[in-house]
């Protein structure tokens, strides 16, 4: 293991009679763009703030670097919770240097580093005006500034989409996006799984507690039945009727669903769709994060399944 | 011993409350009301604003004028004494106003004349009598030049009558604890105005503390300052970036008080309250450190802004309680359970600078009491940090002393 990872391992949390984490464990490797989704209370929040030191955790840890993460390792780390934390009336220049210096920039470097991510995120302009002067947009940029003016190898940013418009969105994706790129670790949660899908390289799924789901989209998707998009316009509905270990999933029009039972034979399909007339469509289904987010959250707990 | 995280939290709570409009309208109107409570009377009463000057006309108006002079000066009075060759000339200078009394002496007494109207108004006393005091020196001077006439007339040598007319010592042995030193009505008033400078700033910045700790934690910047920031760090500098401004706004304030007593004369204000003032700038560095600790955690019990008060009512009673111990202390200075009260740190704050400005203050006593409340804040402090982060990032139920007594643990 690299040792850089991220590794969080049988996180166990109980508010009074409630389990909030139950043996919770996954990785995050370095540079990775991390999603993590789950209901609301299925415990990403806690889990996050648990990895901050917020939360104590009743059992388990979380390691980085080669060792249990303690306040050097959190200061190296940026965070964005979910209810949002600024100083209201403190003015945003001020604030991001602030936090800039406490997490153990200069004052020059620090009002540098402001002043560029003021910029970056298209706040100029409103370098002094408090942050309960501005726009909740706005707001959230300012805090995801906040998260990130000190050039932190990890950050944390828990659900730092919610309540933007698609420009932002875009412009926070992108930001994101590059910040990766350059070798920044960020784990982020979402309930705008298409945004997940799009923006991470792995994701975590979390239901009740517990981690039902770790690993890339082709990962997550890998131990799922194949299934198959055909579309045969002159085929009558019931053509693919009988096909050996082949199941209509669903349809729409002419175009059929099919799942592929382990060792079913994907060219006896085409052939039999190709007996009816031309076939117009022809290719494997690759199931979007909120199919897998679905079918994840909605299996029985026996069942979960658990790629890492 | 603080780490830069201190020194940051800190500088930001001090920075940004000195950018608040609201902290210069407030000290400017604390200072106009000082300023006024000592400078109106002044106006209204036309106290001493020009040291009384007497013109002398008659038998010995020399020496009595170096008599009255001497006698003044060592009375700390602002009197000056000159002869004047005649009471025409005397009432000349009375109208003139470069004279304020023009006293004729005679060989059976003097005659003390005032301006009465007509001539210059006179602002060192009533137009109609002399204060006490000057009339009091006047008098002593002149029976002394009498009777050092009277003497010298007999024959007696000029050593005898300097040493028959020389003031003798008096001095004042008790036997009773308190009534050794004097316990006069300007020391109760300058008790009760210690008491209620110290009350009015601990309870402005203590409420300062638990506000701005339950708006870090309610808005949520403590959990990204957790992040960074050793929870001992975020508590410590909280508190003393808000006292550095609380000090700095008392320190002005009781300087206004001071510049205006001293604009308008020292009459004003009991003599006692030169002692008393360091006492009540040092006792609120100290009574900010044990109140602000226990003013942090009751905010970082707060789930809610509406909870603030009712988080920090035990304290305020303890304060308020203090207070009326004061006011208790000055009817009644020589009560046996005020030196113990004193000496315990919830009430040692505000009663000490109170028994200073009473008089009644020992030096092992203020030693003593100063011990106790640093160990006190210590400890509180201690108890504060063990709480705090647990507090700060609980959310919910709203959190109970219990908690706090038991150092975070629910």
């Amino acid at each position: 293991m690299h040792d850089d990872t991220l590794s969080v391992r049988d996180l166990v949390k109980r508010f009074g009679s409630l389990v909030a984490l139950d043996h919770v464990s996954f990785d995050v490797r370095p540079g990775e763009l991390f999603g993590f989704v789950g209901a609301n209370g299925a415990g990403k929040t806690t889990t996050m703030r648990i990895i901050m030191g917020v939360n104590a955790a009743d059992a388990g840890e979380v390691r980085w670097g080669g060792a249990t993460i303690g306040r050097d390792g959190r200061r190296r780390i940026g965070y964005m919770p979910e209810e949002r934390g600024l100083y209201p009336k403190m003015a945003l220049l001020p604030q991001l240097v602030f936090l800039a210096r406490l997490h153990g920039m200069g004052p020059q470097e620090a009002y540098e580093s402001s002043k560029r991510w003021i910029g970056r995120l298209g706040l100029s302009g409103r370098e002094h005006s408090p942050i309960e002067a501005l726009s909740h947009g706005n707001q959230q940029r300012a805090q995801l500034a906040g998260a990130l003016v000190f050039s932190p190898e990890l950050a944390i940013l828990d659900e730092p989409f919610a309540g933007l418009d698609p420009i932002a969105v875009d412009t926070m994706k992108e930001v994101l996006r590059e910040e990766s790129r350059r070798g920044m670790t960020i784990i982020f949660s979402s309930h705008q799984l298409e945004l997940v899908e799009d923006t991470c390289d792995r994701v975590g799924i979390i239901r009740s507690g517990r981690m039902v789901a770790v690993g890339s989209l082709e990962e997550l998707s890998a131990h799922r039945l194949e299934e198959l998009w055909v579309d045969a316009p002159a085929a009558p509905p019931s053509w693919a009727d009988g096909l050996e270990g082949v199941k209509v999933l669903e349809s729409e029009g002419t175009r059929l669903l099919l799942e592929l039972a382990p060792g079913a034979d994907d060219q006896a399909i085409l052939l039999r769709a190709l007996a009816t007339g031309p076939v117009a469509d022809f290719h494997r289904h690759r199931p979007t994060l909120s199919e897998l987010f679905r079918s994840a959250v909605s299996a029985p707990n026996e069942e979960e399944s658990d790629v890492r | 011993m603080f780490g830069s995280g201190f020194r940051l939290i800190a500088g930001r709570e001090t920075t940004e409350r000195l950018r608040s409009r609201a902290i210069w309208i407030g000290t400017v109107i604390t200072a106009l009301v000082v300023a006024a409570a000592i400078v109106i009377p002044h106006l209204v009463s036309g106290g001493p604003a020009t040291p009384v000057k007497v013109g002398l006309v008659g038998v010995g108006a020399q020496k009595a004028a170096a008599q009255i002079t001497a006698l003044a000066r060592a009375s700390g009075q602002g009197l000056s004494a000159t002869p004047e060759p005649s009471l025409a000339a005397a009432r000349s200078d009375l109208r003139r106003g470069t004279i304020t009394v023009a006293l004729e002496v005679t060989p059976k007494g003097a005659i003390a004349t005032i301006d009465s109207g007509g001539g210059r108004v006179l602002r060192a006393f009533s137009s109609s009598s002399l204060p006490a005091s000057v009339q009091a020196t006047l008098e002593e001077a002149l029976f002394l030049s009498h009777a050092t006439g009277v003497l010298t007339s007999a024959g007696l040598p000029p050593a005898i009558i300097r040493q028959a007319l020389a003031p003798r010592p008096f001095t004042v042995t008790s036997i009773g604890r308190s009534s050794s030193r004097a316990t006069s009505t300007g020391g109760a008033v300058a008790a009760v105005a210690s008491a209620i400078l110290l009350y009015v700033f601990l309870a402005i910045y203590g409420q300062a503390v638990v506000s701005g700790v339950a708006q870090e934690k309610t808005s949520r910047v403590a959990e990204i300052l957790l992040g960074a920031v050793d929870p001992v760090d975020l508590l410590t500098g909280k508190v003393a970036g808000i006292g550095v401004v609380g000090a700095l706004q008392l320190f002005l304030v009781v300087g206004v008080g001071l510049g205006a007593s001293a604009l308008t004369g020292t009459g004003m204000l009991p003599p006692t309250i030169w002692a008393a003032l360091p006492s009540v700038l040092l006792w609120f560095i100290l009574g900010y450190a044990l109140y602000g600790f226990a003013y942090a955690a009751a905010g970082a019990m707060v789930t809610r802004q509406e909870d603030i008060q009712f988080a920090a009512t035990p304290i305020s009673i303890v304060m308020v309680l203090s207070y009326v111990l004061v006011y208790l202390m000055a009817s009644n200075p020589t009560a046996p359970w005020a030196p113990v009260v004193a000496l315990l740190p919830p009430f040692a704050p505000v009663l000490q600078p109170a028994r200073v400005a009473l008089g009644l203050s020992t030096p092992p006593e203020f030693i003593a009491a100063i011990v106790f409340t640093l160990a006190a804040a210590w400890g509180i402090a201690r108890l504060a940090a063990r709480m705090y982060a647990p507090a700060l990032t609980s959310g919910g139920a709203r959190l109970t002393w219990r908690f706090f007594l038991r150092g975070g643990r629910e």
